[in-house]
């Protein structure tokens, strides 16, 4: 039993080492900063701004993280639970928004206001929820960190009334520099590693 | 003689235990290969803490038995070395940890 739960362990740390080069971070950050730009000059193509760097992800780590740290294929369970994790996101993102478009005539008056007053809030209570099951699916402690951050952000920023594009974009930035601390750590610790040969 | 034969009988797990991943740095090899699908030199030499050489002759007994596979791909114009588990190899690190379970719960509990 004890076996078991060290290789559980093992497949855990090698999980969290492949995603030690901040790449997430830097794409959900940015993602966030875009969100909030979005809201501050009411222009979509921030949003677009901000979605558009997933499509460099996978490029991007084959760029960056393999050459050093090598190229790692993990079972299709991890990946069914990533893909279960962001379609997650996705809906829920597409689905308020789609709600926010055309759904609040179906609720009563006071729940209208309720949510013109606090949408953001829930909002930030979502992305949080998102962040927490990503963490704990994947083991990536720092998630965890995030969905704090969501949390304490959008509800400071609801509660003391401070614009909401101000903290959305503090919190993009905070994860944005997170990523970026992380990423230089990686490309120290990690300089470039010339691919070995087995039969050299 | 029967007393002889009852301790060499109370030895079989230990003599059961596969002596090819038993040494340290392959059991590391094999527990990282176990855990995921396939994963290249450089990764497993970072995982592993081993040293080019050290991977590249520890991987080439585990393949000679039969319990990795290796292969080679270009990504890109660059060599890649991907190493994998064979059917064989997953068979053997779960025996493997079955036997050293029974050893080690036979030693605890006497």
């Amino acid at each position: 039993m004890s076996q078991e739960l060290d290789f559980k362990k093992l497949q855990r740390k090698t999980y969290q080492a492949y995603h030690q080069d901040g790449l997430i971070d830097i794409i959900i950050g940015w993602m966030v900063i875009g969100f909030g730009l979005n809201m501050t000059f009411d222009n979509a193509a921030f949003l677009f701004m901000g979605w558009f760097p997933i499509l460099f992800y996978v490029p991007l780590k084959n760029r960056i993280t393999v050459p050093r740290t090598g190229y790692v294929k993990f079972h299709a369970s991890n990946k069914i639970v990533f893909g279960l994790v962001i379609a997650a996101l996705l809906v829920l993102v597409l689905g308020m928004f789609i709600f926010f478009i055309s759904g609040p005539e179906i609720l009563s008056a006071g729940m209208q206001a309720w949510l013109k007053q606090y949408y953001l809030l829930l909002l930030g209570v979502i992305a949080a929820l998102c962040f927490l099951g990503a963490a704990a699916l994947t083991g990536i402690s720092r998630l965890y960190a995030y969905a704090l951050l969501f949390l304490t952000m959008f509800t400071l920023g609801t509660w003391l009334k401070i614009p909401p594009a101000i903290y959305v974009i503090l919190t993009g930035v905070f994860i944005e520099a997170v990523g970026i601390w992380m990423m230089v750590r990686f490309l120290r610790r990690y300089p470039l590693a010339e691919q070995g040969n087995v039969h050299e | 003689m029967s007393e002889l034969d009852s301790s060499q009988e109370e030895l079989q797990p230990i003599s059961d235990i596969d002596p090819l991943i038993h040494a340290p740095t392959r059991l590391k090899i094999m527990a990282y290969l176990s855990i995921v699908e396939s994963a290249d030199f450089t990764f497993l030499m970072r995982q592993t803490g081993l040293t080019r050489g050290n991977l590249s002759v520890n991987l080439r007994k585990l393949e000679q038995a039969g319990y990795v596979n290796i292969t080679k791909e270009f990504v890109d114009r660059i060599p890649r070395t991907l190493i994998r588990l064979t059917e064989d190899g997953r068979q053997a690190i779960q025996t493997y940890r079955e036997n050293m379970q029974t050893v080690l719960n036979d030693l605890l509990g006497s």
